[in-house]
């Protein structure tokens, strides 16, 4: 075994035992490095500086969105079910694999481009901005639209043909059809609302603005698009939704080329900037709690707890991830009453009682702690 | 294949998801799909930017896996296998494919030579104070010369080892650490010194 009490920072981030450890995090290595870790206090640092940087370089090098990977595993599913049926009827040739719409983007091109003379003639009618393509698309689809505009002076409770709720802010529209189709559930939004969205894991839920566009299977969430603001935002209550651009043209609903999607989680949000157009994840500003959320807000009495205890509580009582060591913070212990306090009043709270500070990364919480020993 | 490292208790499932997707299990192979797709997903788009081929790419390595499932080998070294055959595809795809912009093996070669000397852009490092750490640590990598982007992937990523890494890549072992020490001078150059210590 190599001599791990000499290793630098670059040593232990090319160390292939490492390396397993944070990225596969099987109990064997688990086992090891916590026993190793507490045979040398003196490098917890040193090893969780590590640590981290192998799993953010993990998490910047993830593209795909869960509902992607969704979407493209039932698709190999189904066609590998196809293959089958085919397979039956001609034992020979597997070799025919569908494939996406590849082909037919090459046919639709070649047809492009013959047309195009006929399209330049009715260039001025083809919709080409999001809201218009929305428009479009729906009629084509799902038919008739409805178009509820709130010019009352309050928010205004709308309920959608799923039975999902919309909280429209005042000044907004919202637009979806009278009915949805049996795939997706598509609405387009200009302004602010807070959706209140029915589960259904096969009918996605999309809501459409100009900037962005957020993709859910059930969940609780504001999107705010107000077509003069200088940022758009979607800010996550319950569940995980996935935000990405709206392309300026072309297909809704549609990843674009190289633009990743953001997965938010409870009490994150994001915020697109116009002027540069990017993405950025952050916490809210005041989290809340997303169990108990109609309660009273609880009286929580801490006598002697273990700290890391009352993370894990936090943790699970926000749904934001809280970074610490655990192996540090042994021996913390938190004597308190927590009430109707924010989160980052607790957090203050907790850290000046066991010689902690706090940081806020990237929409999670890390702990920097001297120890309590 | 060998490695010098122990199976991973991960890879041992993997082993015997392969061994019953031969046998015909069709559960077997969907859930194979399932744990694989994202690795193979984001190692792709070290090379190429379209996602739609890339996902066209998947699914055709892994339908030809089933439709030949009697005749392929057994491994335990699933995920490498994987890896490699699905690289394999993809190279002769995108060169398949040369109208549409992508990056081909060839041009990976010539763009390594190109810039591989080349200093980092030093205007996003002030930048850098203004985006999260996710989002610079991107952008350091998308930096990196490709094969280097390769080699830091299947590091940080699959947690693969050189040796594994060296077979994947055909190249040399020393290659592979040439990469990483090179990629390590180069992200250390670019990002805050805080993520380093």
């Amino acid at each position: 075994m190599p001599d791990y009490k000499t290793y630098t920072f670059d040593e232990f981030i090319l160390d292939d035992r490492f390396l397993r450890w944070v990225l596969k995090n099987e109990p064997a290595d688990q086992t090891f490095w916590n026993e190793w870790l507490q045979a040398n206090p003196d490098k917890v640092d040193l090893v969780l500086a590590a640590r981290q940087f192998v799993s953010q370089m993990q998490q910047a090098q993830e593209e795909l969105s869960d509902e992607e990977l969704t979407n493209e595993v039932a698709r190999i599913q189904m066609n590998r079910q196809k293959v089958q049926d085919l397979d039956e009827l001609q034992p020979l040739y597997p070799q025919q694999t569908p494939t996406r719409f590849m082909n037919w983007a090459r046919i639709a091109a070649a047809i492009t481009l013959i047309g195009l003379g006929v399209l330049a003639f009715f260039y001025w009618q083809t919709p080409n901005t999001p809201l218009a393509i929305y428009q479009h698309t729906v009629e084509q689809h799902a038919g008739t639209l409805q178009e509820i505009h709130n010019t009352t002076n309050a928010s205004q409770l709308v309920r959608l043909p799923d039975g999902s709720k919309v909280t429209l802010y005042k000044g907004s529209r919202v637009s979806f059809p009278r009915t949805f189709t049996a795939s997706k559930r598509e609405v387009f939004l200009i302004g602010e609302a807070f959706f209140d969205v029915v589960r259904r894991p096969k009918q996605p839920f999309m809501v459409f603005t100009n900037q962005l566009t957020t993709q859910v299977l059930g969940t609780s969430f504001t999107v705010r698009a107000y077509p003069d603001d200088k940022e758009a935002k979607v800010i996550v209550r319950t569940g995980k939704v996935s935000v990405f651009k709206t392309p300026p043209s072309g297909k809704l609903g549609e990843l674009g080329g190289n633009e990743p999607a953001l997965i938010l989680t409870p009490n994150q949000q994001v915020t697109f900037q116009t002027h540069d157009r990017q993405l950025e994840r952050s916490l809210v500003a005041l989290p809340e709690p997303v169990v108990n959320p109609m309660g009273q807000p609880q009286t929580l009495i801490y006598e002697h707890t273990p700290v890391v205890s009352v993370f894990k509580k936090l943790e699970v009582a926000y749904g934001i991830m809280i970074n610490y060591d655990a192996d540090l913070l042994t021996g913390c212990e938190l004597t308190a009453e927590f009430g109707p306090e924010s989160l980052f009043e607790k957090l203050d709270l907790i850290c000046r009682a066991t010689n902690s500070t706090y940081e806020v990364l990237d929409a999670q919480i890390v702990i920097h702690s001297k120890g309590c020993r | 294949m060998t490695s010098a490292q122990p199976v991973p208790v991960d890879e041992q499932r993997m082993a015997q998801l392969w061994i019953r997707f031969k046998a015909d299990d069709e559960k077997a192979f969907d859930q194979l799909v399932q744990a694989r797709y994202r690795v193979l997903f984001n190692y792709a788009t070290r090379f190429t930017k379209d996602r739609d081929l890339i996902k066209d790419c998947i699914q055709d390595l892994f339908l030809e896996l089933w439709n030949r499932r009697a005749a392929i080998v057994e491994t335990p070294y699933v995920t490498i296998y994987l890896i490699k055959a699905f690289r394999n595809n993809l190279f002769r795809r995108m060169r398949r494919e040369a109208a549409r912009p992508v990056v081909t093996a060839e041009m990976l070669e010539w763009e390594t030579v190109a810039t591989d000397e080349l200093t980092v852009d030093h205007k996003w490092i002030a930048d850098e104070m203004l985006m999260s750490t996710e989002q610079s640590l991107r952008q350091a990598v998308d930096q990196l010369p490709k094969r280097q982007q390769e080699v830091v992937f299947l590091k940080f990523y699959e947690g693969l080892n050189n040796d594994d890494i060296a077979q994947v890549m055909a190249v040399e072992k020393q290659t592979v650490a040439n990469f990483l020490y090179r990629a390590m001078t180069q992200l250390r150059a670019a990002l805050p010194v805080r993520l380093f210590a």
